[in-house]
Parts: C-alpha cells; structure tokens; sequence
C-alpha cells in the first residue's frame, strides 16, 4: 500500500511537473514569437520611412512660369527604383497663399515628364507630393531660369573659349545702384552703422567705439588673508548690429596695500559666455595692463578682479576702452551684384529679387593662360575687385577700383613660394577693423592687407589641413569674420571645411562631400552641393549637418561652378558652356 | 482482521489526501503561472495588434503648412499614402489643438470631427480652426498622433 501511494504521487507530481515544462514551452515560444513578429513590423514602419527620404532624394524636378500662357511647367525626373504616382502640387504665391492641385500622373523610373498647368500667377515655390508603393513623399522644386544673363554670357564668352570657368561673388556689402541708364555707382565697405540709402561716402566708415574714461576705485576692507572678488560689468550698443560684432577690450587695473599687510596675488578674468565661467587672462601682484580681443556674442561683457590679500586693499580697475566692429547686413539698396566670370573678363550683373538682371558692367583681367576656379581667382571688397593669379613661382594680387573704371588694374601685393599647380581661392576678410584678403592655395596661404602693398608673409597651413582636393575641386564663402574653405584633412583623408579667422585655421566641420562646387554663407547657416547635387546646411554654431532633398536636374556638377545666397533663394551658377543659373527658393 | 481493515483504509486515504495535496498544489502552481503569463500573452497580443495597424495605415507627410493668425486656424497639405489614415490628436508646442470628436477640423472642405482622411494616396487639405496666442514669425511644432498609434511632427511658421 505503501508502495501504492508513493506510486499514485510519483506519477500525479511527474504528470503535473510535465504540464508545467510544457506550458511553459508553450508560452515562451509564443512571446518569442510574438516579439519577433512586432520587431518584423517596426523595421517594415522604419524601412517605408526611410523609403519616402529615398523617394525625395531620387526624384528630380524644376519649374518655369510662362507669364503670356500662364502656365506652370514642371519637368520631373523619377531616378526611383518603381514607378512614382504624382498626387499633386502645391504652389505658394508671395504672399504665403497656396494652390492646390490634386493629379495623379505615374511616372515610370528614369521617365521624364513635363506637366503644364494653368495657373494664374508665378509661384514662389512649388512643392510635389508624391506616392509610391507603400509610401509618400513630399519634394521641393527647384526654380530654372533662363534669361537675359543667361544669353548675356553666352554672347559674353562668344565662342572664344572652349569651356566657360564662372565665378561671382555676391557684393552683400557693396552694393550697386544704378543712378541712371548710362552710370554706375558702387558704394561699399564692411563697417556701416544704420545709415540713410543715400548720400554714402567713404566718411561713413564707421565703428561703433565706446571710451567710456570712467574709472572704478574700491577701499576692500580685509583683515585676515582672504581672497576678494569685484566684478565690473557693461553693455554695448549693438542693436544696429544685425551682421554680428567683433570687440576688442582694454582694461587697466591696480591694487595697493592701503595699510600694512601684503597681496598675494591678483588676477584679471573675463566672462566666457559659452561655457559660463571666467577664464583666468592674466595674473600679477599689483597691477594689470591687458589689451585683449573678446567675442561678444550678446554685447555684455563681465570683468572679474581678484585679489588675495591680507589687510585692506585699494582697488581699482578701468575699462578704458571698447571697441566693438559691427556688421550690418541690412538692404539698403534694391540690387545686389554678381560677378561672373570667364577667364578672359569679370561681368557684373544687377539682382533683383534673387534673379539676374541685365549685365551692368565688365571688367577684362588682361592676362591670358590662367583659368578662373583653377589657378585664378578673383573677389569684390567695397568697391574694388581683386585678382590672384599665379605666375608660375608667386601669387599675384592685383586690384581694380570700381570707382574708377578707365583706372585698370593696379599691382597690389605678390604672395611669394606658392606652388604653380596651386588652386587659388581669394576671400575677403575683416582683422583688426581693417579689410584684408586670404590668399590660399593647397598647403599655403598669406593674408593680404589690400591698404598697401607691402609683401605679405606666406605661411603653411598647419599640419593636416590641405585646401582644395587633390582634383582640384574648392569652393569657399566668407562672412567677412570668417572665411570658409572646403578641402581634406590630411590626418584623417576626409573632406572637410576650415575655417580661417584672421589669425589661424581650423576645423569647422568633416563634410559629407568629396567634390564640392558651391559653398554658401548666410545667417549662421553654410550651404553646401556636392557633385551628386545633394544640398546641405551646415550651422556654423552647432556644426549639425542637414540634407535638403533637391537635386538640380543637371549634369555635369564641376569645378567652376558657383553657389551664393541672396535674400531666401540659393543661386547656383554652372560653370560649364551651358550659360544656366539656377534659382531655388528656400522659402 | 478488523486492524488490518482499519489500517488499509488509513493507507488508502493517506494516499488519496497525499495525492490530493500534490494536485491542490500543482494546480495553485499552475493557476498562478498562468494568470502571471496570461497578462504578458495579452500585453504581447495587443502590441502586436497596434504595430500591425500603425504598419497598415498610410504614411502621412507635410507638404506646405502654417498657421493663419488672422483666421485662427493651422492649414496643413498632407500628401497621404494609401490605405487611410485617421487622425486622433493634433498637437502644437506639445499642447492639445485638436482631439477625436472636437469641432473646427475640415478635410478638403468638408467638416469632419472623426478625423479621418481619404483611403487613397492623395494630396489632402487640412484646416483645423482653433484660435491660440502666437507671435507672426514665430516656428510651431506641429505633433499629429494618428488612431493607430503613428506620431508625425511638423514644423509650420505663424503669420498673418
């Protein structure tokens, strides 16, 4: 019986035990299952989304308005692996309004088709949505545009040269006015405060200078050794400012024993605004004297003393002078200038509202056998137009005032030891309130000062940098703080953009693109194509880098080309025989 | 005899108890893994029901929008994908603008306060009036949670 029982409960414990293992088997197979099929669904969720940037990506489109048909014409080209249903477009009139217009036209992958659509007014920008098997997109037109500038370059190189090498540089501070049909007057320099649209000479260089002669004297009381900190704070005027401000900052200070006792030491320390906390610029025992340059980003700066003493102090600190440099970028002018080039002359062309006006002027560089984008470049300052050329041993800078147009060109500085197969780009920069020009080609570079002729010293690159590629592709922009410049960074073999402030080059940031043809700057933000067409912003703060999926529909995309930013409309210069800008609209 | 009876019946019953207290208790081990995974089975089912359902709803995606201050109202043109998309939730700056049920929405023109767009891939024209306090100039997240579970953010500029 015994036997029995033990028997019964072995059996009901192992049956029970069995039951167990196998629900629990069941139950992990499910949840197994289950997780694996949710993971399945949220990669498929993942893979349609990426799908639609694919979509964006490969679809190019541009648009023209025809103002006698009233018609919108949009060309879109589907590079997508399947067919692309159009759903509709949406256009957007000046004022911010918009039109929709439902379609649904299939495309098939590499088909181009052409829609005209009647529509009453030129859009400002025209927008695609777009669907495809699973998914839907949403693209951005890119404006095309042929006009009188187009046809005005064409009948400019007038089948002399084999290949057009364009270059512009948009005047944002020298603007051109046209003061009757049959004369120009250009107006220009980089430190203007708010001023009225006329009546501008070259007395209205300004800087903003506040010598404010106002000294601050403290009695510290202190018995035992301790340390005492005083703090000295001011405000810029800056809000005419809008381009930016560059500061310099002169601050005097002394401490004295006022009876008995010893100091130990005293230090002059400025606010840094990025990381907040004060950096230690100079120490000493009694007094400082300390010339320095700052960044103001907000306009405040903060001055902390401190002294570490036994028994009282005399205190005394002067600001004794600021010097702010302010950029205004203000319009004041209704036309902006564009520069284009071939290797033979430079034309300057009237902008309005981000489109090429009639050619208002040109100017020949009389020397033959250099390309622009290659071993020539040239630049706008103010109202003077500067060239570098190689000569085959030196970098020759030369200059023509605008001002004075039967002048010709004058010699201005030759940069000596650049290599003949150097790339040339020129930029204008702004140091010590003064206008200079960088000179920079692959490993060198010398920073001419464009007030005197004086031999400039030329100087390597530091270790790494490398401007250009080794195919010659380098585009660069200049904010006039900056200069930006596309190139390799030897140490790691990628493409990046360096920086140059006036005093030395640095990395601003690693690009996603090997062969660059357009770099831009505007408003903190760098625009930047590549040779696929891909468009990316680059902001220069945080260095983030953003695709914009438009794609110019052209080919090829080479050295030579150009890209400049004007008000909210990208203007990209092609450099080929072509004679095309192309206008897209940022909205 | 009358021992030998007695102590086959206590044996018998000792047994049964024995084998009754090793059901009880294996039962009690059961019910409680099967109530514990039971609420995981279900958690797992209904996850997998709500991505099935976010995968089979249509991809929505901004191509023009703002909000018109003047009107009060926020225009979004959505591109919209095959298969329908409901709305459930608008958001913007992460405070409620629109949920299921409320007045103001129109879809191309037609009120529609159950939120859903058409089933086939189309270009479709919100309009959701609401009036809110905001600056001209000013950039506005737009956050749209669908029915199904999927959540598009947008960004629109206030004017007018």
């Amino acid at each position: 019986m015994r036997r029995a029982r033990l028997g019964v409960s072995g059996v009901l414990a192992m049956v029970l035990i069995s039951v167990m293992i196998i629900i629990f088997l069941i139950s992990y197979a499910y949840v197994t299952e289950q997780s694996r099929r949710i993971q399945a669904l949220m990669e498929e969720r993942y893979r349609m989304l990426s799908e639609s940037r694919e979509i964006a990506r490969s679809v190019s489109s541009n648009w023209m308005y025809d103002e006698t048909a009233r018609m919108l014409v949009l060309e879109v080209t589907n590079w997508y692996r399947e067919p692309l249903v159009i759903t509709g477009i949406v256009t957007v009139d000046n004022t911010g309004g918009y039109n929709v217009i439902r379609l649904n036209t299939t495309i098939t992958p590499g088909e181009n088709r052409t829609l005209q659509l009647a529509l009453s007014y030129s859009p400002k920008a025209v927008f695609l949505s777009l669907a495809g098997k699973g998914t839907v997109s949403t693209a951005m037109a890119s404006q095309k545009k042929t006009g009188e500038a187009s046809a005005g370059i064409k009948m400019w190189s007038g089948g002399l040269l084999d290949k057009i090498y364009s270059g512009y540089v948009k005047t944002r501070y020298g603007y051109i006015t046209i003061v009757n049909s049959s004369q120009t007057r250009i107006i220009g320099d980089l430190l203007r405060v708010d001023l009225p649209g006329t009546n501008l000479s070259d007395s209205d260089l300004q800087k903003i200078r506040e010598r404010d002669n106002v000294s601050i004297t403290k009695v510290i009381s202190i018995k035992e050794r301790t340390t005492i900190n005083m703090t000295v704070e001011g405000t810029l005027n800056t809000t005419a400012c809008v381009g930016g401000v560059e500061a310099y900052l002169d601050v005097s200070a002394s401490v004295s024993l006022v009876r008995g006792g010893n100091i130990s030491s005293f230090q002059l320390y400025l606010y840094n605004y990025t990381t907040a906390s004060f950096d230690l610029i100079v120490s000493n025992t009694t007094s400082i004297n300390y010339t320095g340059r700052i960044q103001l980003s907000n306009g405040s700066y903060i001055i902390r003393l401190s002294v570490d003493a036994k028994k009282n102090v005399n205190l005394t600190v002067d600001v004794a002078n600021v010097y702010a440099y302010c950029r205004f970028n203000r319009t004041i002018y209704e036309g902006y200038a564009l520069l284009i080039g071939d290797s033979q002359e430079v034309a300057f062309y009237g902008v309005a509202n981000g489109s090429l006006g009639a050619r208002l002027y040109s100017v020949a560089f009389d020397v033959t056998g250099y390309s622009l984008g290659a071993n020539s470049s040239f630049s706008l300052l103010g109202n003077q137009l500067f060239h570098a050329y190689s000569d085959g041993s030196d970098v020759v800078v030369r200059l023509f005032d605008l001002g004075n147009i039967t002048g010709g060109w004058a010699y201005l500085a030759r940069c000596a030891g650049f290599s003949p197969t150097d790339i040339l780009a020129i930029e204008p920069l702004m140091k010590d309130g003064k206008p200079y020009l960088l000179v920079a080609g692959s490993q060198r570079y010398c920073l001419v000062d464009t007030s005197n002729t004086t031999a400039p010293s030329v100087n390597s690159t530091p270790t790494g940098i490398m401007i250009g590629t080794y195919d010659g592709f380098l585009a660069g922009a200049s904010d006039y703080l900056r200069v930006y410049l596309t190139g390799i960074n030897i140490s790691s073999n990628k493409p990046s953009i360096f920086v140059f402030d006036g005093q030395s080059f640095s990395e601003s940031v690693e690009i996603p693109v090997a062969r660059p043809v357009g770099l831009a700057i505007s408003g903190g933000a760098l625009w930047l194509m590549g040779d696929s067409g891909t468009l990316y912003m680059i902001d220069t703060a945080t260095k983030q880098v953003s695709i914009y999926e438009v794609v110019p529909s052209f080919l090829p995309r080479e050295k030579g080309d150009k890209l400049e930013r004007i008000d909210n409309k990208l203007i990209f210069i092609r450099g080929d025989s072509t004679s095309e800008y192309w206008v897209l609209e940022l909205g | 005899m009358t021992s030998r009876v007695s102590r086959g019946v206590s044996e018998l019953t000792a047994t049964v108890l024995l084998a009754l207290i090793i059901i009880a208790a294996g039962g009690l081990v059961l019910i409680n893994y099967y109530s514990s995974w039971s609420s995981e089975w279900h958690l797992y089912a209904s996850s997998y029901q709500k991505a099935l359902s976010m995968v089979n709803e249509a991809v929505v995606d901004l191509v023009y929008g703002y909000y018109n201050i003047s009107e009060g109202a926020i225009h979004l043109v959505l591109s919209v994908g095959n298969g329908g998309v409901a709305i459930d939730t608008v958001y913007i700056n992460e405070s409620i603008y629109w949920r299921r049920g409320d007045p103001g929405l129109t879809v191309n023109g037609v009120q529609r306060s159950d939120g859903s767009l058409p089933t086939s891939a189309t270009l479709v024209e919100l309009v959701i009036s609401r009036g809110i306090s905001v600056t001209p100039g000013s950039e506005l997240s737009v956050k749209i949670v669908t029915q199904a579970g999927n959540t598009y953010v947008f960004k629109v500029v206030a004017r007018g």
